[in-house]
């Protein structure tokens, strides 16, 4: 990973304001933890100062200026000058006692530095002044462990700003090479489907945090764009190899007429056949572009509350005389009630009557044809039977493709998409279809769950 | 009848309003929205023909601008675009009817027929009656030459959708739409079976035909003429 890159991270900045933020604490609380401890120390001092001087004055107002000196000399002698400083003048300044040699004459405040005491040393003294009977008199103590705790502090915190620093920095370099790594799969992926691959899926890592939540939305989103699009080729494909052989068919009707035109002949009954032609051609387009419409899901948004039960008793009511006079015989078995389900109304009464036309083309006359509704297992079970030759078991997948036609059934009228529309339309209202064994027949079984449906993340709207 | 036609297709328009003519209509053409909505605010027609797409103008918004004028000519809209949801879309703009291309012109024609007349105040039938046919709304019977004939309810409807339009031709998808409230396309001829179970009740045991089929277009119920 290059540097720019690496300081270009969203880990690493994450991890850089985090450590800014920590150092900016740390020294707050270094910088109170410090002045706490100085002003203690401070405070110690200055009572340490106060007690000497009491004594001092003591032994002045009880023995006069021997008592005074002799006091200072024992005080300083106890001492070295480097702790504790005292120091007796008189009224022109020479030294009585103590063990130092001069002091500025002048002094202000209660701190000093050490070289105006005359001592080498590089830090200041606290000290308390007085006139005793014409006489001054200074006591001081050194201020040393104020200077080397102040040093302390300065050491410590350049040192653990240091390690902080460089921990977080590899702690930031870690984290966002975490995050790269998985946002390099990621952009990989979509890649990937930017060339078309929309079988590509973002791999979860399973920790369920925010950019598995971003992933999952990302793949359901590619799931319903590679549907579309597959959608669209899909009917591009249809169009192009199954339309391409009636318009064919239609060219070669009009190329007829024409010979015959030109033969003079009557040519009423090309044209009549062209004509027709057309029309079917029209049907079998119109046919794709619901089916495609279906599939894009857009209709959910007109779906409401619907009792199938009714649905169904008045599709087979309409279709029960066309079944009459095909000689068939067309059975409903319905409940009194079962849940309503969630739909749409008008694409419900196509599937249905995609169904019993399907039955009604391909079952032989005196076939039996029923229609039931069940309720079990928590779903809304439709069905349509038949006793007819049924669909043999390895072809049962391949006639919900579009346009696509049993060998012996492409002399037989119609567009080969009633099947493929019957899935589409259970896709969309999230039921699962089956076509099973009915021993003999085919039984289609279409399985409408019950309670909201839970599109690919679509959400109703 | 007058009808105005507004339809950007060269072609479609002078097919349909040939088509018109020749039936003795008036057919004005306009090429786009904003001259369609103007013809329609500024002359009277009974019926108006609205492609979905135009350019200037798109249908949908011309009819709901009309309707917003208060003008309650009939509309139909005619287009190529056979959504699902288009028919629900261009009836809640305003439109009365639909028809998707490609389509028959008797299709059309009947269509618009069945609009322009249809009457604005419908007084309270109770019988309707064509020749020696009668239907009794309130007690839904029927009586051809003073003879009961029995009927289902759906045929019962289907006669009444056909004796409301006596002498006007509806067509197998008209009868779909208006009888069962269906909007698909059967691929099996179950309308013509429904026909023709009412017509083996209504005409079949008595000497006229009152039921007549339309060739390659429809029905249509009137006195022998």
């Amino acid at each position: 990973m290059r540097p720019v890159r690496l300081i270009r991270s969203s880990g690493f900045r994450i991890a850089a304001t985090f450590t800014s933020i920590f150092l900016l604490a740390a020294a707050i609380a270094g910088t109170a933890a410090y002045s706490i401890v100085s002003e203690e120390l401070t405070k110690r001092h200055e009572r340490a100062l106060d007690e000497d001087y009491a004594v001092i004055l003591s032994s002045f107002s009880k023995g006069g200026l021997s008592d005074l000196k002799e006091t200072i000399d024992a005080h300083a002698s106890a001492f070295r000058s480097r702790d504790g400083i005292y120091l007796l003048r008189d009224q022109n300044g020479g030294k009585i006692a103590g063990n130092i040699s001069s002091a500025p004459t002048s002094i202000s405040g209660n701190f000093v530095d050490a070289t105006s005491l005359g001592i080498d040393a590089d830090y200041g003294y606290f000290i308390k002044r007085g006139e005793l009977g014409g006489h001054s008199v200074i006591v001081g103590r050194s201020a040393e462990d104020v200077s080397e705790i102040e040093e302390i502090f300065k050491d410590g915190s350049m040192w653990a700003a240091i390690v902080l620093i460089a921990i977080s920095l590899a702690g930031a370099i870690m984290l966002s090479q975490r995050m790269n790594r998985r946002i390099e799969v990621i952009k990989g992926a979509l890649e990937s489907v930017s060339d078309g691959k929309f079988d590509t899926r973002i791999p979860m890592t399973g920790q369920g945090d925010d950019i598995d939540t971003l992933s999952e939305l990302m793949n359901s989103t590619i799931n319903r764009l590679g549907s579309s699009v597959e959608s669209i080729r899909q009917i591009s494909n249809d169009i192009s190899h199954d339309l391409k052989t009636p318009l064919n068919r239609l060219r070669i009707n009009l190329e007829e007429a024409l010979e015959g035109q030109a033969a003079g002949k009557s040519v009423a009954g090309e044209i009549e056949e062209a004509y027709d032609e057309s029309i079917r051609i029209i049907g079998t387009f119109d046919a794709l572009l619901r089916i495609a419409q279906i599939e894009s899901q857009a209709r959910r948004a007109r779906f409401a509350e619907l009792n199938i039960v009714e649905v169904m008793a008045d599709i087979t009511d309409f279709y029960q005389a066309s079944f009459e006079d095909a000689d068939m015989e067309l059975g409903v078995n319905l409940p009194v009630a079962v849940p309503s389900i969630h739909g749409d109304r008008e694409l419900l009464t196509q599937l249905i009557a995609n169904l019993l036309e399907n039955a009604m083309r391909h079952c032989p006359s005196n076939a039996r044809v029923t229609c039931a509704i069940a309720f079990k297992d928590n779903a809304v079970v439709l069905s349509v039977s038949d006793n007819g030759e049924g669909i043999p078991a390895e072809q049962r997948d391949n006639v919900l493709r579009r346009l696509y036609r049993l060998e012996k059934s492409r002399t037989t009228p119609g567009s080969g998409l009633g099947l493929s529309m019957v899935k589409a339309i259970s896709d969309l209202h999230g039921a699962t279809l089956s076509l099973e064994d009915n021993e003999p027949g085919l039984v289609v079984v279409i399985r409408f769950p019950v309670g909201p449906i839970d599109g690919a993340g679509s959400g109703l709207s | 009848m007058r009808i105005l036609l507004i339809e950007d297709d060269i072609k479609t328009a002078s097919y349909v309003s040939r088509g018109f003519t020749e039936a003795g209509n008036t057919c004005d053409v306009v090429d786009n929205g904003q001259d369609g909505l103007f013809q329609a605010t500024r002359e009277s027609y009974d019926v108006m023909i609205v492609d979905r797409m135009l350019p200037g103008l798109d249908g949908l918004s011309l009819v709901k601008a009309l309707r917003a004028a208060g003008k309650k000519t009939p509309v139909i809209f005619l287009t190529s675009i056979g959504g699902l949801d288009d028919r629900v879309e261009g009836l809640e703009a305003g439109g009365d009817d639909y028809l998707v291309k490609p389509f028959a012109f008797s299709e059309l024609a009947a269509r618009v027929s069945a609009l322009a007349r249809r009457p604005t105040m419908q007084q309270e039938q109770t019988t309707l009656k064509v020749h020696d046919l009668e239907l009794d709304l309130i007690r839904r019977r029927v009586t051809r030459a003073g003879q009961e004939v029995e009927l289902q309810p759906k045929e019962f409807s289907l006669l009444e959708t056909l004796m409301r339009n006596e002498g006007r031709v509806l067509t197998r998808t008209m009868l779909l739409e208006r009888v069962w409230d269906y909007h698909f396309d059967p691929q099996t001829s179950v309308v013509e079976t429904h026909i023709s179970r009412l017509r083996s009740k209504i005409d079949k045991p008595f000497d006229t035909a009152l039921l007549h089929t339309v060739r390659s277009t429809g029905y249509s119920i009137h006195a022998p003429r």
